[in-house]
């Protein structure tokens, strides 16, 4: 039996367009014409998601940069991904 | 001459260090230019100015939005001028702010009806714009640029208006990107954009010049001068090109910069009284002296009259001002005014 694959999570790429000013990140959501920012470990999330990656890799990025424990990581990517699911930023 | 030409945007860092402030580059609309070099160097930004930044990436990143609706709506040429267009000749096109999306339409009115039935919304009375050089602004909800399709390209009162259709049949790709819609040829474009800023303010601001520098490439110059010549423009374009090489090219100091766009050089803010004095003599050299007399009268009465349907006691209130703050910077006075 082959393992299942991991779930790669990526930023939707139709109609989002963002910039980011120094230590901030601002989004255009085309679709809902909405604005809306991210900062801090939110900026180090957005571009590992631009790219792809599972919510192992998200965590493990912010316990090495803030060096916090994994579940309290795993919680802000959590709370991170589901602010992103409700806006429909995740490529589906 | 200038375009693609890493001196140009080296002597454009040296203007922004001779700016007396923030206000100042601010007012001369390189601001944002001023805080990539800055953070090139390592510097802070000010906050006030990262404001600006988030500002200016919002408007940037809802042009192509925008632009690609009104695109798809709209099945006739439809031609982008200054803002984004000139941004896209930039090192780095987020540097240019701007405010709204200039369009030449083949047909403005009916582009007008296509970009409405679209989902666009007309912002104001479309009344009010019988008589413009373009139709009633367009916003798409919740996004904070506005269309403003026109009838013809803005440019100052004595000038004749360019021919759209020579516009439009010398059109370009946009250097934007967005699939079908077009550009001026840079040659034309650069009139435009000269034209623009005399309508404002004439020789006013330092971004008018460096657009005008970005656009303007060196093979330009030849077809630029033939159209200037054939739309009746020759005189605005020898000061506004002349004024940009001497600033921005190193080339020699042009008469008009020495005589009456001095605060170009130091990037600083032109007084309440430069800024009138400016106004009232715009056409004094630029168009014929057989002309002038009309153009001198009718900027006048424009300067010192009243705005729409200001009420005269206002008028006078804000003329009172205007003698108080004669030399106040120009934008410092704005913020006095209610």
């Amino acid at each position: 039996m082959t393992p299942e694959p991991p779930n790669i999570l990526r930023l939707r790429t139709d109609e989002l367009e963002w910039k980011q000013i120094d230590d901030e990140i601002v989004v255009l959501d085309g679709r809902a014409s909405n604005y809306l920012s991210a900062g801090g470990a939110g900026v180090i999330l957005w571009h590992m998601l631009e790219s792809g990656a599972t919510a192992d890799e998200l965590s493990a990025a912010l316990v090495d940069k803030y060096s916090i424990d994994e579940a309290s990581a795993r919680a802000d990517v959590d709370s991170f991904l589901a602010e992103l699911t409700e806006q429909g930023l995740l490529a589906t | 001459m200038l375009r693609d030409c890493g001196e140009v945007w080296a002597r454009v860092e040296e203007l922004i260090d001779a700016a007396p402030s923030t206000e100042a580059l601010r007012a001369h609309g390189v601001h944002l230019l001023a805080a990539a070099v800055w953070r090139s160097r390592g510097r802070t930004v000010p906050d006030e100015v990262r404001a600006d930044e988030r500002r200016a990436a919002a408007m940037a990143m809802a042009a192509p939005l925008l632009l690609r609706r009104a695109r798809a709506a709209y099945p006739g040429p439809l031609l982008l001028m200054k803002g984004p267009e000139a941004a896209a000749r930039y090192p780095d096109p987020g540097t240019r702010y701007f405010r709204d999306l200039d369009l030449l339409a083949g047909d403005a009115p009916a582009a007008q009806r296509a970009l409405t039935a679209a989902g666009f919304v007309e912002v104001g009375s479309p009344a009010e714009y019988a008589d413009r050089q373009h139709l009633c602004p367009l916003a798409w909800p919740g996004l904070p640029l506005v269309v403003e399709l026109h009838r013809v390209p803005n440019r100052p009162a004595w000038l004749a208006p360019p021919p759209a259709e020579e516009i439009l049949r010398l059109a370009v790709p946009s250097a934007t990107g967005v699939d079908g819609l077009l550009a001026p040829a840079p040659a034309a474009h650069a009139l435009l954009l000269a034209a623009h800023g005399w309508a404002h303010k004439p020789l006013g601001r330092l971004v008018d010049l460096i657009d005008l520098a970005a656009v303007l490439g060196p093979g330009d110059r030849a077809l630029a001068a033939e159209l200037a010549r054939a739309w009746g423009w020759e005189g605005i374009w020898r000061v506004a090109l002349g004024a940009a090489d001497a600033l921005i090219g190193a080339r020699d100091r042009s008469r008009s910069l020495s005589i009456w766009a001095r605060h170009l050089e130091g990037v600083r803010d032109r007084s309440v009284l430069e800024d009138h004095l400016a106004r009232v003599a715009a056409p004094a050299c630029t168009v014929s002296l057989r002309r002038l007399p009309s153009a001198l009268g009718a900027n006048l009465s424009r300067t010192v009259g009243r705005r729409g349907h200001e009420r005269w006691a206002d008028k006078l209130r804000r003329s009172r001002l205007a003698v108080a703050h004669a030399f106040m910077d120009r934008s410092e006075h704005e913020r006095t005014l209610p």
